[in-house]
């Protein structure tokens, strides 16, 4: 597979990836840019490799995971604008909706490491095995990660909202 | 309930993925951009302005500056440039790697950052990342991540992405990374180099500053000086409010912005000053109040931007 024929099935895919491990569309496009621009001239040998989406994942996780991009990054948590223009979801009912984008700010407010392992787990359903491969540290640390994530991200999330008066059926 | 609710996140967050067509045309563009780039001869560029120096802690603590006439002013006779204020380095490198050069510095209220590049390589504007050395003094990453190392009588932390970086805070000091990419042996490269850092009394000359901001932008300041190929530069102001809740950008440079701007303008020597556009769908901490035009003209207006002096390009130590 040349690296135009990569480009034209995998690019779209690495966007999302690389989106939803940022947070941050984009601060995704940047990295996507910056580790495809290393790998093209390196091509041949990438795609030697059995995957070579799996090595360039890997590429956009280390990339995310310098101290530049974290620099960047904590200037941008989240492009509300290009959201609300990416997903109409207008069936949804108006609470379910500012739960999910609550949900969004809490993800983004999650310390880097903690937010890929989430993205990771959830996004791609990877287990932590494959993360930690992914991560390059030891599954028992992927599951430290989570665990600190998902308490966060619970605590914060406020109680469902009940009605005055009550439930009923 | 939150399992689904994280999924349902995850889902909206990558419908906001930018389309493949616009990265690709960008590639393409980086490509072109590149073999003009090797196709240029790189030097220093003219240099003659005049400008009144005051230290650089002066006005990051929002201090008036003692004069704020223009200085754009240039002849053939005119004496060596004068920096618009000067900023201590507070701690340098004792030892580099052979075959890279200095390519940039920016002078922050904590301190400030210098890199080395591979010898023929200029500093990218494109966010992209050359291959070369820097040491950020007052810097410091956002986790305890790495393993332990002995830097001096401390112990710092040492990370292996595709860099290698070297983090630690020398005692009474402000905290310090050493950063690698690129090189052969990387790691023993940032630790030697991590290890060669010294205090020192030296200062940089800062070629930009602002005599007024709004105060919401008050916060921590950087100054940064970025040599183009063939001679160019640019020199970009920053400041932050804390947690960066507020970012105020001011940049002047020898080309026409390329991308959009609030406001710009050209001199008569012919710097372009420009505040870029804030991105319309940038949401942060708090609301954006980026400059209004009133704000933006009088902070053109008044900028001190001096031709800098560039013969440290390609310096070494």
């Amino acid at each position: 597979m040349t690296f135009e024929e990569f480009l034209s099935a995998r690019l779209a895919a690495l966007l999302r990836y690389a989106t939803v491990l940022a947070c941050d569309p984009h601060l995704g496009e940047d990295i996507v840019q910056e580790v495809l621009a290393r790998a093209q001239p390196r091509w041949d040998r990438i795609a030697r490799a059995d995957v070579p989406e799996a090595y360039l994942k890997r590429m956009i996780i280390n990339e995310l995971a310098s101290w530049r991009r974290r620099r960047a990054a904590r200037v941008v948590p989240m492009s509300l604008a290009a959201l609300e223009a990416a997903g109409p979801a207008a069936d949804d009912p108006v609470a379910r909706l500012d739960e999910r984008d609550a949900m969004i700010r809490r993800i983004a407010g999650l310390p880097l490491k903690q937010r890929i392992v989430v993205a990771l787990r959830f996004y791609e359903g990877l287990s932590d095995d494959e993360i930690a491969d992914q991560m390059g540290c030891r599954p028992v640390t992927v599951r430290s990660h989570a665990s600190r994530a998902l308490a966060t991200l619970r605590k914060q999330f406020p109680a469902p909202i009940v009605p005055l008066g009550g439930l009923h059926d | 309930m939150t399992d689904e609710l994280i999924q349902a996140a995850y889902e909206k967050i990558a419908s906001a993925a930018p389309p493949p067509e616009r990265i690709r045309a960008r590639l393409q563009a980086r490509s072109r951009s590149h073999r003009q780039r090797r196709a240029v001869l790189a030097g220093a560029g003219a240099l003659g302005a005049t400008a009144l120096t005051v230290p650089f802690v002066h006005f990051l603590r929002g201090g008036s500056p003692p004069e704020t006439a223009p200085i754009d002013a240039v002849t053939a006779s005119a004496p060596p440039p004068k920096p618009a204020a000067t900023a201590p380095l507070r701690y340098a490198l004792g030892w580099l790697p052979a075959g890279v050069g200095e390519q940039y510095r920016e002078a922050t209220t904590d301190g400030g950052t210098r890199t080395w590049l591979l010898d023929g390589l200029t500093y990218p504007t494109d966010y992209t990342v050359a291959k070369g050395v820097t040491l950020a003094v007052g810097e410091r990453s956002e986790d305890n991540a790495g393993t332990p190392v002995t830097i001096g009588d401390v112990t710092g932390r040492l990370v292996v992405t595709d860099s290698s970086f070297v983090e630690w805070t020398p005692k009474g000091g402000p905290t310090m990374i050493v950063t690698v990419y690129g090189l052969p042996g990387s790691t023993e490269v940032a630790l030697r180099m991590a290890r060669s850092v010294r205090p020192t009394r030296a200062t940089i000359p800062v070629w930009i500053r602002s005599p007024w901001i709004p105060d919401r932008f008050r916060g921590s300041t950087s100054a940064r000086l970025i040599p183009l190929a063939g001679g160019g530069w640019r020199q970009e102001l920053t400041y932050a409010a804390p947690r960066f809740t507020q970012v105020l950008r001011i940049v002047a440079g020898t080309a026409k912005p390329s991308d959009p701007t609030q406001l710009q303008r050209q001199r008569p020597d012919g710097t372009w000053l420009w505040i870029p556009e804030h991105p319309a769908d940038m949401v942060g901490l708090e609301p954006f109040e980026p400059p209004t035009t009133a704000e933006a003209t009088r902070l053109l207006d008044e900028l001190v931007c001096v031709t800098p002096d560039l013969e440290w390009v390609g310096g070494r130590l």
